[in-house]
Order: C-alpha cells, then sequence, then structure tokens
C-alpha cells in the first residue's frame, strides 16, 4: 500500500516556499485539483507530502497595465475568463477559456495549475505562447521569469525544480491592430479533450500586407507548436489563401504528433493545415474570439 | 393519471443526490471489497496463494478458489448456463477476470492485501475476435456445456461445439433458394464495436448471511434471477434468499442477472459480516458490455425495388461466459431482417466466446446491430438502384396483417406513418444551414426505421393494498432505475381506482415481499408490468364496491366509482368515499392481484413461432453536417418517431426517447471499447469518450405516435436507440458520398474514407 501522503496548507508564499525547499522531491503541489486528483487516483503521480496552494492567500489577482495582462496563479480559470482585464485587453484568452473544459471544472481550475500541468491538449498555451506570454516564477531564495515556450519542455513536463512555484502568468497586450482567434478541433464528444488547437493572431499593415503573424498549435506536438522563423518570412506578404496554405504546411511538416484516442499521429498531422488556414482567415477578419472547429 | 404531465416522483431525491442508492449502503460492521484481477488473457491458474494476505491488519477474508475445495457452494453461475465462477477456478478467459477477492474493515486495507497475493499463470493462445475464435485449431474457452439453468423457455440451445456458444437460425419461404427470384444481389459486411453502458451507478451490492438466511442488498434489474442464482449457489429455499433493489442509478441492460452479488454473498458467508462490493469505472469496463458484431447481409432485390430473399450471417462476440448471448442473438437474429416484407429468409446468427469480458444485454439488445446493417444497406441499395431511399423503405415496410419473418401474424402496424412522420424533419427550414464558412462543411440527410420484439414468454405479477384512509399500496418487483417506472406505474394505479397519484405509494423490489417479475428490461415494464397492476387494482375495486355495494344495501352493479366515491348510478349524494368503505369493513386492508402473462416460442429449425408478443415500431431522420477538412460529423437536427399507443406520461416518455437517442449518437460517433491484444486500452471516462448534453442536435424533435381508439401502452425505451446509427451514417453517405459500414463514424474514419474517395 501506498503510505499515505502528508498534507501540508502553508498560508502564506513564504512558507510553501520553504516547505517545498524542505521537502523538494517528494512534494507536489496542489491547486484546483482538477488534474491531480485523477493523476494521483491513477497512480500517474506519486508524493510523500502534498502541498496545497489554495490557502495561500493572495496570486489570485487579474490586472492589466499598458503593456501586459497579469494572471495570479491562484486565479480561477473561470475568474480570468470573466475579469473585465481579460475581456478588454486579451479577448482570444478570455473567449479560449471558455472553451475550457465546463464550468464546474472552470470553477475550480487555476489558471497556474493549467500551465503547470503541460498538458499537450490544454488549450490556453496555445494563445499564451502565440502571445509570448512569461511565467512567473518563485523559489525560497528568489525567483525567475520564464517565457511560456521555455517553461513547457515536453509532455506532462516543465523547466520546474521540485522547490519552485510558479505565481503568474505575464500576457503582453497586442496593438490594436492585431487580429485572432482560438479554433479548438475536438475529435470525438463535446465533453473531450483537445485533438487540435489553434491560436492564430494577424496585424494587417496599412498597404494590405502583414505586418506581423503569430500561429501555435497544440495537442499536435508535445508543446505548443510556434515557427517564429515560419512567422518572420510570412511578413510582407498579402494575407491570401495560398500564403496561409505554404505556412500551414510548414507547421504540419514541423509538427511530431503523438497518437492517442483522440486520433492517430497522421490524423492530426492531416487535419492540422487546414485549420491553420482556417484560424488564420478568421484571424484577418479579426474576429478575436474562440470557436469549436 | 394516465396522459398527465407527470414530474418524475423521485427527480428531487435523484438529482440532490438524496436516494438511498446501494453504493451509499453501509450497514454496521461492513467489511470492504477488493478484487484481484487477471492480467492476461488466457491462462491455465497455476497457483493462487493469498497466505500472506489474510494475515494482514484490517483484513477478514480473501476469497480464492481454494476456498470452494470441499465447500457445499456452487462456484459457478450465469442465466443460462452456469459458466461464470465467482473468482477463477482452474483458469482466466479474459484480462479483468476476478482472481482473488479480499474482504477489509476497510477498502485500503482491501485493496493493500491485494498485492500480497501471490499468482502463477501458465499462458494460453488467446483469441479476441469471432473469426479468430471460430477458425480451425483456435484455442478453446470452454470443453463442455452441460450446466444449463433451468427457465428461459423461448431459449433454445444449439449449435455449440468448438468456441460457439450458441447459435439460431430462421429459414422462411425458400431460403436461400428465393435469391433466384432476383434481379439484383446486394452482400455487404456491417461491424460495430463492443460498448459499455456507463451507468452513473456502478455495480453494487451489500450481502448479509445471518444463519441460512441470506439478504442482498443490490443495484440489479433482475431481483428474482438475482435470488433464485444465489438460492441456487448456496443451496438454500429460494425463501431464505431475499433481494431487495434500493432505487438504481442506470442499468441499460448492464444490470441484468446475477453480477456482483455472489461474491458479496460468499463472502459475507465466509465472514458472517456484512459484505459491500462496489466496482470502481474501471472495473465496470470489464464488467459487462454490448456485443461487438460482425455481420454479412445479402439481399436479392427485384427490379421494381422489392426485397425478395436475405440472408443475414451474423457473429455476435460473447467474450468469455455465455451471459445472455443466447437470447440476444436470437433477437438480434430475427430482428436483423427489418421491419420489411421478405418471402425468403435465411438467417444463421451465432454468439461466439472470445477472451474478452462477458457481453450482455444492452439497451436496444441485438437491434442495433442488426439495424445497422440492414438500414445502412438499405440506403446502399436505393443509391445503387435509383430509388429514393425513403420510397425503397415505403415499398417494403410490413403492414397490418402481414406476416414477419419468423410466420406470426402482426397486428397494430403503424410503420409506414412511424417513418414518414420522422422525414417531416427534412421539410424545408426546419433545420439550420451549416454555419457560414470556407465550403468544407456538407450537409447531408438519412433516416432509419426499425422494428424491436420484446421479451416473450414473460411475466410480471403485482399486489395492491387498498388502506383504510383510501390510500393504495403497489407491491411491484419493477426496479426504478431512474426510468420513472415506479411513477408510471402510480398513474397507472390511480387512473385505475380513480383517485390522485397522491394516494399512491410504490414498494419496490424485495422478493420477500412483491411478486414475480421477470426483468426490468426489453422496454416492457410499464407495459408488462402496468397490466399487471391495473388488473391488481382492478381486483381490489372489485371487492371493494362488491363491500360497499353491501354496506349500502344495493345491487353492486347500481354502483359506480369516481374521483374516490363510491356511489349509485345517477345519485352523487348517495356517495360514500373509499377510506369510509374499507374503514366500515373493518378488513384493515383489501388486497388485490394481478399478472401479465406472454406465450411464445420459436422453433429450433426454422426459427418460426411467436417471437413477441408485441412490436417495437421506431423511426430516426437525421440531418447532419460534415466537415471535409476533419471528418468530423456533427448533427444538427433530429427526429425520433415511435408508435407510442397510449402514453402514460408525456414527460417521462420525452426523455427516454431523448435518452435513447443520447446513446444513439455516442454509438454513431464516438465509443468504442479498444483492446491491446485483450488488455483494455480505455477503461476510463477520459480515454472512453461519450456524448455529452453538447453532442445533441439544436433541433431535436420527438414524436410520440398515440393510438386514441386503442387502450395499449407501448413500450418506449428502446425503440429510438438502434435507428440512431444508420440513420447518422446514411446521413453521411449523404453529405459527402462515403460510405462507413464500421462503427463509430470517427472523425478520422470518415476523412480517410474521404481521402479514399478523392
Ligand atoms: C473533465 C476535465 C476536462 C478538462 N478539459 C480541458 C479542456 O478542454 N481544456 C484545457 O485546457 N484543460 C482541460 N482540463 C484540464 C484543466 O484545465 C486542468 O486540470 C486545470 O487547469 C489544472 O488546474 P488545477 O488548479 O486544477 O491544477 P492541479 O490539478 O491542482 O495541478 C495540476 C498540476 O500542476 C501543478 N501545479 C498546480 N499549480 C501550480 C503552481 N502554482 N506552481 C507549480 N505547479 C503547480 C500540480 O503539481 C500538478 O502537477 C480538463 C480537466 C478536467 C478534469
Amino acid at each position: 500500500m501506498r503510505a499515505p501522503a502528508a498534507m501540508h496548507r502553508p498560508e502564506t508564499l513564504e512558507e510553501l516556499l520553504a516547505i517545498l525547499r524542505e521537502h523538494g522531491d517528494s512534494a507536489k503541489i496542489v491547486a484546483g485539483g482538477t488534474a491531480f486528483t485523477i493523476l494521483w487516483k491513477a497512480g500517474l503521480l506519486q508524493a510523500e507530502h502534498i502541498v496545497s496552494a489554495t490557502g495561500l492567500h493572495g496570486l489570485t489577482d487579474v490586472r492589466a497595465d499598458d503593456e501586459a495582462l497579469t494572471v495570479g496563479a491562484l486565479a480561477r480559470v473561470r475568474d480570468v475568463e470573466r475579469a473585465e482585464a481579460t475581456r478588454r485587453n486579451s479577448p482570444v484568452l478570455a473567449s479560449a477559456l471558455r472553451l475550457v473544459a465546463n464550468v464546474r471544472v472552470r470553477n475550480v481550475a487555476t489558471m497556474g495549475g493549467n500551465v503547470a500541468e503541460a498538458d499537450y491538449t490544454s488549450d490556453p498555451p496555445a494563445v499564451l505562447s502565440a502571445l509570448d506570454a512569461v511565467v512567473t516564477i518563485r523559489d525560497k531564495d528568489g525567483g525567475r521569469d520564464l517565457p511560456l515556450r521555455e517553461f513547457l519542455v515536453d509532455y506532462f513536463e516543465t523547466a520546474l525544480r521540485p522547490d519552485e512555484f510558479v505565481t503568474g502568468v505575464r500576457i503582453p497586450i497586442l496593438a490594436a491592430d492585431w487580429g485572432g482567434t482560438y479554433l479548438k478541433l475536438l475529435s470525438r464528444s463535446a465533453e473531450d479533450r483537445t485533438c487540435i488547437g489553434v491560436a492564430a493572431f494577424l496585424q494587417h499593415a496599412t498597404d494590405g500586407t502583414c505586418a506581423g503573424v503569430r500561429v501555435a498549435v497544440v495537442g499536435g506536438n508535445p508543446v505548443p507548436l510556434r515557427l517564429p522563423e515560419v512567422e518572420r518570412q510570412f511578413v510582407g506578404q498579402e494575407p491570401s489563401m495560398e500564403a496561409f496554405a505554404a505556412l500551414a504546411a510548414e507547421y504540419a511538416a514541423a509538427a511530431d504528433p503523438v497518437a492517442d484516442n483522440r486520433g492517430t499521429a497522421s490524423y492530426r498531422r492531416r487535419v492540422m493545415a487546414p485549420l491553420i488556414v482556417r484560424a488564420l482567415r478568421r484571424a484577418a477578419r479579426g474576429t478575436n474570439d474562440a470557436v469549436f472547429a | 393519471m394516465i396522459g398527465q404531465r407527470q414530474t418524475l416522483l423521485d427527480a428531487r431525491d435523484r438529482v440532490t443526490g438524496r436516494i438511498p442508492y446501494t453504493i451509499n449502503l453501509e450497514p454496521p460492521g461492513t467489511l470492504h471489497v477488493a478484487i484481484l484481477r487477471s492480467t492476461v488473457p488466457h491462462a491455465r491458474l497455476v497457483r493462487v496463494d493469498a497466505s500472506a494476505a489474510s494475515q494482514l491488519p484490517g483484513v477478514a477474508a480473501v476469497l480464492t478458489r481454494d476456498d470452494f475445495a470441499g465447500s457445499s457452494i456452487r462456484p459457478l453461475f450465469g442465466p443460462v448456463f452456469r459458466d461464470q465462477p465467482i473468482v477463477a477456478m482452474d483458469r482466466v478467459r479474459y484480462v479483468g477476470e476476478p482472481v482473488a477477492a479480499v474482504a477489509a474493515t476497510d477498502l485500503r486495507a482491501a485493496e493493500a492485501a491485494l498485492e500480497s497475493i501471490e499468482v502463477e499463470y501458465e499462458e494460453l493462445p488467446a483469441v479476441f475476435t469471432p473469426q479468430d475464435a471460430l477458425a480451425a485449431g483456435a484455442p478453446l474457452l470452454h470443453e463442455s456445456f452441460d450446466d444449463r439453468a433451468p427457465g428461459y423457455a423461448d431459449i433454445v440451445l444449439q449449435g455449440q461445439g468448438g468456441n460457439v456458444c450458441n447459435k439460431f437460425q430462421l429459414r422462411k419461404g425458400d431460403g436461400l433458394a428465393g435469391f433466384e427470384l432476383a434481379d439484383e444481389i446486394f452482400e455487404h459486411e456491417f461491424s460495430s464495436p463492443p460498448v459499455q453502458h456507463v451507468s452513473m451507478e456502478p455495480h453494487a451490492a451489500v450481502a448479509s448471511f445471518e444463519g441460512d438466511y441470506l439478504t442482498v442488498h443490490t443495484c440489479t434489474q433482475t431481483p428474482y434471477a438475482v435470488r433464485d442464482a444465489l438460492a441456487y449457489m448456496f443451496r438454500l429455499p429460494a425463501s431464505h434468499v431475499r433481494v431487495v433493489v434500493p432505487p438504481v442509478g442506470g442499468g441499460f441492460g448492464g444490470k441484468t442477472y446475477a453480477k456482483v452479488e455472489p461474491l458479496a454473498a460468499v463472502l459475507s458467508k465466509m465472514t458472517h459480516r456484512p459484505v459491500k462490493v462496489h466496482l470502481t469505472r474501471e472495473e465496470e469496463f470489464v464488467t459487462n458490455r454490448k456485443h461487438q458484431a460482425f455481420i454479412k447481409l445479402r439481399t436479392g432485390m427485384r427490379r421494381d425495388g422489392t426485397i425478395v430473399a436475405r440472408e443475414v450471417q451474423a457473429l455476435f462476440n460473447a467474450g468469455a461466459y455465455t451471459d445472455i448471448s443466447p437470447r440476444l442473438i436470437k433477437n438480434g437474429g430475427y430482428g436483423a431482417v427489418g421491419p420489411y416484407r421478405i418471402s425468403h429468409v435465411h438467417i444463421d446468427s451465432y454468439a461466439v466466446f472470445t477472451n474478452l469480458p462477458s457481453a450482455g444485454a444492452f439497451r436496444g439488445y441485438g437491434v442495433s446491430q442488426g439495424s445497422w446493417a440492414y438500414e445502412s444497406q438499405m440506403d446502399m441499395i436505393a443509391e445503387a438502384m435509383g430509388f429514393d431511399p425513403i420510397e425503397l423503405r415505403m415499398r417494403n415496410l410490413l403492414l397490418e396483417g402481414d406476416t414477419f419473418a419468423t410466420g406470426e401474424t402482426l397486428h397494430g402496424i403503424r410503420f409506414p406513418e412511424v417513418l414518414r412522420d420522422a422525414t417531416t424533419l427534412f421539410e424545408a427550414g426546419r433545420v439550420p444551414p451549416p454555419a457560414e464558412d470556407d465550403g468544407s462543411v456538407k450537409r447531408g440527410r438519412g433516416c432509419a426505421v426499425i422494428i424491436k420484439s420484446t421479451i416473450t414468454p414473460s411475466t410480471s405479477a403485482a399486489s395492491v393494498k387498498l388502506n383504510s384512509d383510501g390510500s393504495l399500496q403497489v407491491l411491484t418487483s419493477t426496479v426504478d432505475m431512474g426510468q420513472g417506472a415506479h411513477t408510471a406505474l402510480s398513474q397507472i394505479a390511480a387512473s385505475a381506482l380513480g383517485v390522485g397519484v397522491g394516494s399512491i405509494g410504490v414498494v419496490g423490489p424485495d422478493t420477500d415481499v412483491t411478486p414475480f417479475d421477470l426483468t426490468t428490461s426489453s422496454s416492457r415494464s410499464t407495459a408488462a408490468m402496468g397490466a399487471a397492476v391495473r388488473e391488481a387494482v382492478f381486483d381490489v375495486r372489485r371487492q371493494l364496491l362488491d363491500l360497499a355495494a353491501q354496506q349500502m344495501e344495493v345491487d353492486v352493479t347500481d354502483l359506480e366509482l369516481a374521483d374516490g366515491r363510491i356511489s349509485v348510478v345517477g345519485d352523487p349524494a348517495s356517495g360514500r368515499s373509499i377510506a369510509e368503505v374499507v374503514t366500515a369493513s373493518r378488513r384493515g386492508t383489501l388486497a388485490g392481484n394481478g399478472s401479465f402473462v406472454t406465450e411464445g416460442g420459436l422453433h429450433p429449425e426454422t426459427g418460426q413461432g411467436i417471437a413477441s408478443e408485441h412490436w417495437h415500431q421506431g423511426a430516426v431522420a437525421a440531418e447532419v453536417d460534415v466537415d471535409v477538412a476533419t471528418g468530423k460529423v456533427t448533427v444538427r437536427g433530429l427526429r425520433a418517431s415511435v408508435y407510442a399507443g397510449t402514453v402514460v406520461n408525456p414527460i417521462n416518455a420525452r426523455m427516454q426517447i431523448d435518452g435513447s437517442v443520447s446513446f444513439g449518437i455516442s454509438q454513431a460517433l464516438f465509443e468504442q471499447l479498444i483492446h491491446d491484444e485483450g488488455h483494455p486500452a480505455n477503461s476510463s471516462l477520459s480515454e472512453y469518450a461519450l456524448a455529452g448534453l453538447a453532442d445533441l442536435p439544436e433541433v431535436f424533435e420527438v414524436s410520440l405516435i398515440e393510438d386514441p381508439d386503442n387502450d395499449e401502452m407501448h413500450g418506449l425505451g428502446e425503440t429510438c436507440l438502434p435507428p440512431v446509427m444508420p440513420a447518422i451514417a446514411n446521413a453521411v453517405a449523404d453529405a459527402v458520398g462515403v460510405r462507413i459500414r464500421h462503427l463509430p463514424l470517427t472523425a478520422e474514419r470518415v476523412l480517410d474514407a474521404l481521402e479514399e474517395q478523392r
């Protein structure tokens, strides 16, 4: 029998960080617990110490300044999606959060938990990756900021050290001439996790060409797939179907999909390109929303 | 009252979790059970050593095969053949089969003890598909079939041998020779995968032996079958076994016949304590399932669109043990003829053993597998011969007075009306067009119509007690599993007595108290038990009127009973209340009995005879969108029509169809149990996809076709499930021209087919 783990309920960040420093490898953080509980029951997660983060005071704010939207790690997904600051400054993120799971899960799931779980089928990381979000991290001695693209390392694996804790996510605000969308394909039921998710943002130049483009794909790769080089080549081009298709083809070629019950690797690769094209068309129209494919 | 919109009497308790489900029962001193399950699909059991486990703290007993040596307990059970061991005896036959079980003071201790049980397997070759199981030289699952349980007169045993569990055959007209009359012959194979019932409440039972008296609380759909199985197992008179069924959280066929009750009972006998077995979701997936089926369908057509001959070769994957397969392949066998007038029919339907968990009853009962084949093929034929699919069906549908493939004459037949009604969905403007996009979403329409039997012969009995305050108790062994059976029975009883539903109380299944009922399944309870309840109320009503006649000194024929009062016809002022009459009689209560008994049976060689006392008739029309970029199918509109006869409760009736259609959409698009060499690969609700509410179409119509001239209630629990799958596949074919013959129509399968077509 697995020995029952010791439960810790720190009330301050300092206490929590001290516990993590002390127990290092044998400790696991639980926030909303929506992912943790499933993994724990299935035996996929083991720990001698469970550190509950939800007793902390704070880290739940959703705030914006001129440059970025800042979301506390313990903010509930539901609160982030409804916050005025999110809807005004990052409407695609707000809408994409609305497509996460169901309202019961979103009422307890935290933003920190969502990124720290590093699930390849999670939706927010697509949008966050495309927006160049930065994860703020603390440990007992200080902290560091990591771009989400460096924070997410592999399937269910982050760059976090055992004594580190995510305190929030900083999401740069795009200029008003950007349009974007998030497109979520469920290959099975409406209750399922995402098969392929595409976040696309496009900035129109005054001459009708593209001033900028960002595309990030989840579900078809161990971590959100972004190809900055491919994005850069797009700048200055007409936002045509052909150009979209060419960019989409590069993504599909670069993807390293996994096979699961939602689809084979081949399926994911095949649907990725048309979904990217579709997302780019919506982004070009400036829909600034998130929809099911 | 009958016909009234009556909210389910226990709706509030169900949704607020106040219902005392079996999973919530825990008498003082209850032991909890963890089950050690086979990790290999087929093996000789060399050694099971539980000596260390039984010494662990908290452990009260560990059950292994050794406990049956020298015991009087019969270790095997099953509704047709007693071939299923409580824990594995000489071999294991599927991954997940119970090998040992621990009863301990708490679940953690029981689970912990499993790790100390040592098991040694000598692996045997295994088979997973019926085709492989029938191949020459295939490993055999069972050597003998000699322990037949009594009862179930409708089940004829034949064809056993090799891995054939049972065979059903039907020969009508000239059989295969009938194909000589055909101008064109169509032959296709269709398959449907195993799927799980996924009841909200898993299997659970609490058993408690006190001396020679066994009480079991369980969430079964068949209390009497469970009682009889346990009585046989423990060599007890049936009077010493009491099965009580609390409200059940969904059954869908998966809770028919003994499942976890024998294990709980044996452990209680060993420990002299109440023992509770409560399966996990993962265990549910290896406990029972819908039969996987492969159906070869050959249909002979005349140039004018008349079907002249049909041959059905059906292979049903029974899994490791017989369960109820012999009946299912029978109903699935003749059911595969469809609701069509066909002169020459030849059917061979087999249940085949494989090294997978046993298959059993599942909502739709073999008809889903068959209609998936014949209603898909109907559209294929229509397309090939240039007929409109609806008109081709109309030309061949059974009509009043026609004979079915079994030779029985059909009455109360409304197929053309039911199908027409469903297809009114296709009228312009009913279903909104695909959302504006890049043109990659295609719209298609499809329909399907099915015939389904109900278990015949069968018996339901009911008792009622009329109390001296005028209220009435209904004693019934019908299980309320969320379908609202007790609400419907209350309405039927209230109508028969002429009182309000508020005066009726229902006592649910308790084999010590409530009379016999065959089963709560087969869409039969409202019709069959309803008829028994009505007769029981009429019995008590007759007694009541006789008493009133004596008390009032009038002739009984001069009396009438209305609105709870008995009065002389034409003189309401003379009336007395029911309570006054019962009280004045000084009988305390008046007891009434009623029963509903049907007869039937089919000839073993020809399949001719009476298959069903009533024939369920349903049709579904569906409009779907197919995204050609992803293969994703979305049901946008659906209309389900059913010949309902008298609708007892419109709310309930609608919800039965809603449930059937959700099951159908789920099986059409998502559901399949996946195995890797016999190892379950999606035994969790994260991996096993089920339709959610958001998968139901925005235009979702249900049409209950009533018959005002005929006071007959029809079962509604299953009829609109089977047509959903072929209707959707036909709509997909209509939309994008690809024909999928294997369920489910996953996005990937559709995309693959689209690419093949390009
Ligand atoms: C039914 C269901 C459906 C779902 N559907 C979707 C969906 O459609 N789209 C989607 O994107 N997601 C979906 N999810 C996943 C859901 O978004 C995540 O489970 C949730 O966001 C995790 O947050 P949590 O607070 O519950 O994390 P927890 O479960 O508490 O933790 C998750 C992981 O993150 C770690 N962790 C948590 N917080 C921190 C922190 N601050 N610092 C460091 N590590 C931390 C934990 O140690 C654990 O490993 C679904 C989940 C469920 C149960």
